[in-house]
């Protein structure tokens, strides 16, 4: 007994004190077909969403994260606006093809073809949305997860250049209304971005000006 | 040959003349007005980045020729005299992650592909280090001081370079920091703040590259413990 405690002990400890982006599902997902066409449904009846959002950056070499607070719109097709309201303003809004970014003082904007990088944001963020990234198992290797709460997808992108950069993502879709509740981007070191969606409002009225460059 | 001995002692004695005036003119005519004085201040003077601190986040904007970026710039004093200083999108995507050492070293953990150019970094991580003050403890500052005030100007030798900190009577934070080479203005920063609230934000500007650095602090509302 004593020995089994000095080797667990020193174990349970470590795990108590392992930095983690959090608990992750580890059951794997029993219906993936049924989960992704419940996506579809899901995704061809919302027309709208509207959250907040916290954004956590964790940077091993910090004691303390970063936390920024925002609020995200989301209006189909493809529009998409996302707000840094604190603790600094940063604009971002996509919508027909062009990608406008506001800052403190200046604001510009982009065709979306113009720049591979954002092709990509729109492409991931969109493919969030409408669950779309998880048919792309070209780039990615897709696992499927599940709890009594959440959906729980992993991508690991195939391609090393890319894992040098992003080493997964990983999204957590709520069991109640498929919309994503979660996503957490871990780099190659460890270091991660974690995106939580909370005051979630589906089919409401966004105007269109809310995606509209002023 | 006498002759022409004479005349390579007299080319040797006006180049060595040349060199000296040069030399001289080198560190002082780039600052008129200032002169070497008597040591009246015998504190060097202290980083606005104090070790052990905590970290400091600030709104960072980069201009670089036509270009213009943008991101968050974390800088952390370790419990040396170290710093670690990470720059990232506002969304959170890393574009480097570099390690300044107490013997004025750089170690560059990550830097985004797109903007890997070993130039870049050199002159990036440079103006950081002039305003982190890093590794000033390895050499003993001369003192200048200017004949119509009380400010003083503290200069470093660093090889080729110099670092010039120019500090006010009531406090020991630079106000100023400027590097140059051996003749001519490369960059200068000034830096804004209080000592009692600590720095407020710092601009960094290019002589003679098309260059610019605006940082300003970011008070963070919270942490996050998970």
């Amino acid at each position: 007994m004593t020995i089994k405690l000095r080797l667990i002990m020193p174990l349970a400890c470590a795990l108590f004190f392992l930095k983690v982006p959090a608990q992750v599902p580890d059951t794997p997902m029993k219906d993936i077909a049924g989960f992704k066409e419940k996506l579809v449904t899901m995704s061809s009846r919302v027309n709208t969403i509207e959250s907040d959002f916290v954004q956590v950056k964790n940077l091993s070499v910090l004691a303390n994260k970063i936390t920024s607070r925002g609020n995200f719109c989301y209006r189909k097709e493809n529009n998409i606006r996302w707000e840094y309201l604190q603790p600094y303003r940063y604009l971002i809004i996509i919508s027909n093809g062009k990608i406008f970014i506001k800052e403190d003082k200046s604001q510009k904007q982009y065709d979306i073809q113009s720049n591979k990088m954002f092709q990509e944001m729109n492409k991931f963020i969109s493919g969030c949305i409408q669950g779309d990234i998880l048919k792309n198992d070209k780039e990615f290797r897709v696992e499927y997860f599940e709890d009594d709460k959440n959906y729980f997808v992993s991508l690991v992108p195939h391609a090393e250049k890319m894992r040098e950069m992003l080493n997964e993502v990983q999204i957590w879709f709520s069991r109640n209304d498929l919309t994503v509740s979660r996503i957490t981007m871990i780099e190659a070191g460890g270091d991660y971005t974690k995106i939580e969606f909370t005051n979630k409002k589906l089919n409401t009225d966004i105007p269109l000006e809310k995606f509209s460059f002023k | 040959m006498p002759g022409r001995d004479r005349h390579m002692s007299l080319s040797l004695c006006l180049l060595w003349t040349l060199t000296l005036l040069f030399a001289n003119a080198c560190s002082l005519s780039l600052f008129p007005g200032y002169h070497p004085q008597p040591d009246t201040r015998t504190v060097a003077p202290v980083s606005w980045f104090q070790p052990d601190s905590g970290h400091l986040l600030f709104n960072t904007k980069i201009d670089l020729m036509k270009k213009h970026f943008s991101g968050l710039m974390v800088v952390q004093p370790d419990s040396g005299s170290a710093y670690r200083v990470v720059f990232l999108t506002e969304v959170g995507l890393k574009i480097f992650d570099l390690e300044f050492l107490p013997d004025r070293q750089v170690k560059v953990h990550y830097v985004l592909e797109a903007i890997n150019r070993k130039t870049l970094i050199h002159t990036l991580s440079g103006d950081i280090s002039l305003v982190l003050m890093n590794g000033l403890s390895l050499t003993e500052p001369e003192i200048l001081g200017h004949k119509d005030g009380r400010d003083v100007i503290f200069r470093y030798r660093n090889g080729k370079e110099r670092n010039y900190y120019y500090v006010s009577e009531s406090t020991d934070k630079p106000y100023q920091a400027r590097q140059t080479g051996c003749v001519t203005n490369k960059v200068r920063a000034e830096f804004y703040g209080k000592p009692a609230t600590g720095l407020d934000s710092i601009k960094i500007k290019h002589d003679n590259l098309r260059l610019s650095i605006e940082l300003y602090r970011i008070i963070e509302i919270e942490y996050v413990a998970e």
